[in-house]
Order: structure tokens, then C-alpha cells, then sequence
């Protein structure tokens, strides 16, 4: 739940990029730093293991401005992908207001994705919720590989796959060219504000 | 809260996030839609990311992507000469990474970088034949004197080991030597408990 400070008239709005491991959920964020420096006025936390795999989790807070009397600043984190580091996974979700799930199109990651969405449904059951309760956006990434010779999964079965009962907001992607990366951010932010839109009085 | 004020949030919000985004996308790119702006994927992205990871650390998992990366572009360029003679000089250092692993040559990043640096300029630049030849040529050179460094590198190595080796029988012979020592001096000394023994009777 979003943190509101009711005398500072400040609400923290947090929401986690989730997915199997290498599936862009850093180049997300590291895109979005690198476009949008002026609102994000501290430096981006990342660590990282050697080889590029996000070792602990990123994080990148952002300012959105006032909105009906409230500053309203929105915090981005990453989990770390990797299978072993659920324990991680699961303390980067405590207090998730929204969520991106990003899934990697390659044909041989099929089942990773899958996994991973299970897996953020069982974490988010140890806080009680479920994935139908919090705002979730689903991002196709690396829709590139296409044009590199390398096999992609159809967005039919991505969806069929992940998205047939949630039935959530879905765009294909490409983070490491940047496509789509802002479309998703806004969407997640604008299906996350309007579910805390009531605790604003 | 009512329905008038259900929408003034909604158009206030979304209007907040048009303003923040939109104008980001314009001063970067010079366009105002984002998922519009797609720049071209590059090929050899996957090998770039492959070469930066094996340059970062020589790992298994930072190998065997390499070199898969290697054999792609190899089954990708199989028609041209000049760029699968690339490939294979890529290939040939990793798969001599893959057996030296943290033993390998220190120049062999650099040789990998300098090779992989030259066939993007390659496929990038347009070269005309002779051009593309010439850089390839001098990958080729740089190739050969790392293989003639390696191989009097092992060349000087081995001497040396032969000079300090000990032949096996020798060893025997010694450790064999120094057991009946242990021994003659273990019976001296039990003789001599006894004698003291004797006396203190």
C-alpha cells in the first residue's frame, strides 16, 4: 500500500519491474534514467553482479509534481531475476503498489516466464495479495530479436500464456532501443495512481 | 468522491504524465511519440553484449554465451568470407578461453575486443571489398602474433617444468628413505624410554 503522509502531503507510490532473469528489467529502468534526468533527482541505485545480472535490486524514485494538493513520487525497483535470489524477490515486494511484468519474448524463454509469473503470484501471496488485486501491466520485451534472425514468441501466446485470465494492459517492447519502455511506465502509473485515488482526501 | 471529481483526478493525472513524458521525449529524440522513435536494432548487439560481459569476467556462463554469440553470427554470415573469417577468429579465442579460462593470455580480451571492434566497423561502415579485406587482414596479423606469444609462452613454461620436475620413482625412493629413518629413531627412542623405565624400577 502507497505510503501517504497526510501533514507533508506526500504519497510514495511504489512499483516493481518483475520477470525471469535477463529479461530487461534493468534496461527498463536504465532507460528511463537516462530520459528522464530532470525528474529523478537522485543518482539511480544499481548493483549489479559481474556480468550484468542484477545482483540485489535497482532503484530509481521520480517526481511526478502535485496532484489534487499531494506531491506524488513514484518509487521503481527491480528484483533480481535469477532463480536463487527469492528471498530478495520477495522483500523488494513488501508494500507494492503496481506492477511491470516484463517477459522475454525469445522462443527459449517460454517456460522462464512462466515460472516467473507463478512465482510472483506465490511472493505476493506471502503479503496476502494476489495478482488480481494489484495493477499490473505486462511488457513484451525484446521484440527486436526478431529483426536479428533470433526466433520470438507470437504476442498471441505471450498472452495466452501470461496475461488470458488477468487480462491486463500489454505492450511489446523493446528496452534496450527504448521502445515502448515510457508507455509502460505511464500506463502502471496511471492504473496505480487511480487505485489510491480514494485514501486522498 | 463524486463522479466530477473521479475525472478531474483522472484528466489531472493523466494530463501530469503527458506534460512529464511527452516533453522528455521531444528533448531527446526530437520526437514527441515515444514508441514511434524506434531506432534500428543493431546485429551484433548480442555479441557486443557477450565480448563487454567476457571482458568484465572470464566466467563458464560468460564464455558459453560468447560463444554462442560467436556461432550465431557465424551461421548468420556464413555466405561472406570476410565475415565469417571474423567469426572464426572469435570463435577459435573463445573456445581458447574456454579451455585456459582464468589462465588465458592477458591480451586475450584485448584481441577479442580489437577483432569484434573491427567487424562492426565492417558491417557498419559499408566498407568496399578491398577495405573490408584490409581490416580483416589485420585482425589475421594481430591473430598470429597472439597464437606465436601463446605457444612460446607454454614453449619457455615447459623447461622449466622439466628442469624442477622430480622423476615419481625418485620421490618413492625418498619419502621411503626418510620412513625407515622415522622408524630407526622411533625404536631408538622406545629403547630408550624402556632403559629409563628399567632404572626408575
Amino acid at each position: 500500500m502507497a505510503f501517504i503522509n497526510l501533514k507533508t502531503k506526500e504519497v510514495q507510490v511504489k512499483i516493481v519491474y518483475y520477470g525471469p532473469g535477463r529479461g530487461g528489467k534493468t534496461t527498463n529502468l536504465e532507460y528511463l534514467y537516462n530520459r528522464l534526468k530532470d525528474h529523478i533527482k537522485t543518482e539511480m541505485v544499481t548493483i549489479k553482479t559481474q556480468g550484468d545480472r542484477t545482483l540485489f535490486f535497482d532503484f530509481l524514485p521520480m517526481g511526478l509534481g502535485e496532484i489534487k494538493g499531494y506531491h506524488i513520487k513514484i518509487q521503481l525497483y527491480t528484483v533480481p531475476g535469477q532463480v536463487k535470489y527469492n528471498a530478495t524477490r520477495k522483500l523488494v515486494l513488501m508494500g507494492v503498489d503496481g506492477l511491470v511484468f516484463v517477459a522475454d519474448s525469445a522462443v527459449d524463454r517460454r517456460k522462464q516466464n512462466i515460472d516467473s509469473l507463478a512465482n510472483l503470484q506465490e511472493n505476493l501471496s506471502a503479503y496476502g495479495k494476489n495478482l488480481f488485486e494489484v495493477p499490473m501491466v505486462f511488457q513484451y520485451n525484446k521484440r527486436d530479436l526478431a529483426e536479428k534472425g533470433i526466433p520470438v514468441l507470437p504476442v498471441e501466446v505471450m498472452e495466452a500464456d501470461l496475461n488470458h485470465k488477468l487480462k491486463a494492459p500489454a505492450f511489446e517492447a523493446s528496452a534496450l532501443e527504448g521502445k515502448n519502455v515510457i508507455k509502460t511506465l505511464k500506463e502502471i502509473i496511471f492504473n496505480t495512481a487511480l487505485t489510491l485515488e480514494h485514501q486522498l482526501v | 468522491m463524486d463522479a466530477n471529481s473521479d475525472a478531474s483526478f483522472r484528466d489531472t493525472l493523466k494530463n501530469r504524465l503527458d506534460e512529464v513524458f511527452q516533453e522528455e521525449s521531444s528533448d531527446i529524440q526530437g520526437g514527441n511519440k515515444e514508441d514511434e522513435s524506434v531506432k534500428a536494432s543493431h546485429p551484433l548487439d548480442g555479441l557486443k553484449s557477450a565480448v563487454l560481459s567476457l571482458e568484465w569476467e572470464i566466467t563458464q556462463e560468460n564464455v558459453h554465451r560468447f560463444i554462442k554469440e560467436t556461432k550465431d553470427c557465424l551461421k548468420r554470415y556464413e555466405g561472406d568470407k570476410v565475415f565469417s573469417t571474423f567469426f572464426q577468429v572469435l570463435l577459435a579465442l573463445g573456445k581458447y578461453v574456454h579451455k585456459s579460462m582464468k589462465n588465458a593470455h592477458p591480451a586475450t580480451g584485448a584481441l577479442i575486443k580489437s577483432t569484434f571492434e573491427n567487424v562492426t566497423a565492417v558491417i557498419d561502415t559499408g566498407l568496399g571489398e578491398e577495405e573490408k579485406r584490409k581490416l580483416l587482414n589485420k585482425s589475421l596479423a594481430a591473430f598470429r602474433q597472439f597464437k606465436a606469444s601463446v605457444l612460446a609462452k607454454k614453449r619457455k613454461a615447459a623447461p622449466e617444468a622439466s628442469e624442477t620436475a622430480v622423476p615419481e620413482k625418485t620421490i618413492k625412493t625418498v619419502l621411503m628413505e626418510l620412513g625407515n629413518r622415522i622408524e630407526s629413531e622411533l625404536e631408538k627412542m622406545k629403547a630408550e624410554i624402556a632403559d629409563i623405565k628399567r632404572k626408575l624400577d
